[in-house]
């Protein structure tokens, strides 16, 4: 005897239909998540700073005694700190010449000046001394990251010129540029 | 057989409901800096002190994180740095000068960092709440002590914050 099983198709395939629909009911509300996120910025900013300090026994440089041959010098340290993170140089100008009492100008190649490499990385543009001399000349360059240095500015009487005696006086500035 | 149709239809249903597991919670987040303003902005700090010797300043902010739990269920609470703290030439702004901790509100469920913790780059675990989950919200402090000598700069990352219902 034939055996229509098509009816049992029919239920089986209604129960695969109603089993997917089932799966497929949101249960939660359409807006409804299971997770969140969110994101922000954190932000700072360092200040920019840069600061020179010239550091001497008693804030001046003192060659003395000048003695005919016998050279004398003094040094002062120079000393950055900066957090710029930019390549720097550090100029040197004789504000006023060295005078005497009288107002008598020492002769420039009787005194002589130097600066010496940075502790950092810094270069030395007059490793070897010159005269001083009226002006502005460049006397330093840092490395290429602009880090904080420190480096020496040597004065020298070479003791090789006649000198009137007396106390001379004159004065330097030291400035810093970006370059 | 109508009716046998009709209830293997809603047997079906049933039991593809049942097969489908228990839903999980429905969140929500709300992230807000406490001292206003969408991102958190530290400010400007110093690197250097007026003297010139290098000395960093110390900066706290704090952020705060609303969940809502619509349904009931243990949810957790990440926090994740997506990057290093850059300026715009790509100098760093070191992530361990930065420390968080996390503290919740009724001081229910389970705060991974209680005490001041070095923040480091990657997705971390910073809250796990009851099995019952709930409503709650969360403040989080980060306190950033500037490194002495920092190269100034403006630096930027993102912080992503998360809630993933179990």
């Amino acid at each position: 005897m034939a055996v229509d099983r098509r009816p049992e198709f029919r239920v089986l395939f209604l129960w695969a239909a109603g089993l997917l629909l089932g799966l497929s009911v949101p249960v939660t509300p359409a807006a409804a998540q299971s997770s969140a996120t969110d994101t922000i910025g954190f932000e700072i900013e360092v200040e920019p700073a840069f600061f020179l300090d010239l550091v001497s026994e008693g804030g001046n440089i003192l060659v003395s005694p000048m003695v005919p041959d016998r050279p004398a010098s003094d040094a002062m340290r120079v000393v950055v700190r900066t957090n710029r993170g930019q390549p720097y140089r550090i100029l040197h100008t004789l504000e006023e010449p060295l005078r005497g009492p009288d107002g008598r100008r020492i002769d420039p190649g009787a005194f002589l000046f130097s600066a010496s490499d940075g502790l950092h990385g810094g270069r030395s543009r007059v490793p070897h001394p010159v005269p001083l001399k009226s002006g502005r000349s460049v006397v330093f360059l840092s490395n290429r990251r602009g880090d904080a240095d420190e480096f020496l500015l040597t004065y020298t009487a070479p003791g090789r010129s006649v000198i009137a005696s007396g106390r001379y006086r004159g004065r330097v500035e030291v400035e810093w540029e970006l370059q | 057989m109508r009716r046998l149709r009709i209830g293997a239809w809603g047997l079906a249903v049933v039991l593809g409901i049942g097969l489908a597991g228990p839903a999980a919670a429905a969140v929500t987040l709300r992230v807000a800096p406490v001292e206003g303003g969408r991102d958190m902005d530290f400010g400007l700090a110093r690197s250097l002190n007026p003297q010139g010797e290098p000395t960093g300043d110390r900066v706290t902010r704090q952020v705060r994180l609303t969940i809502t739990s619509s349904d009931p269920g243990r949810y957790q609470v990440f926090q994740s740095a997506g990057g290093r703290w850059t300026d715009l030439q790509g100098e760093e702004f070191p992530l361990d000068a930065v420390k968080f901790f996390v503290a919740e509100a009724n001081g229910r469920g389970i705060v991974r960092f209680p005490n001041p913790t070095p923040l480091t780059l990657g997705e971390r675990e910073i809250f796990l709440s009851e099995p019952s989950g709930g409503d709650r919200e969360l403040l989080v402090t980060y306190t950033v002590q500037v490194p002495a000598g920092q190269r100034a700069g403006r630096y930027r990352m993102n912080m992503t914050y998360r809630v993933v219902a179990q």
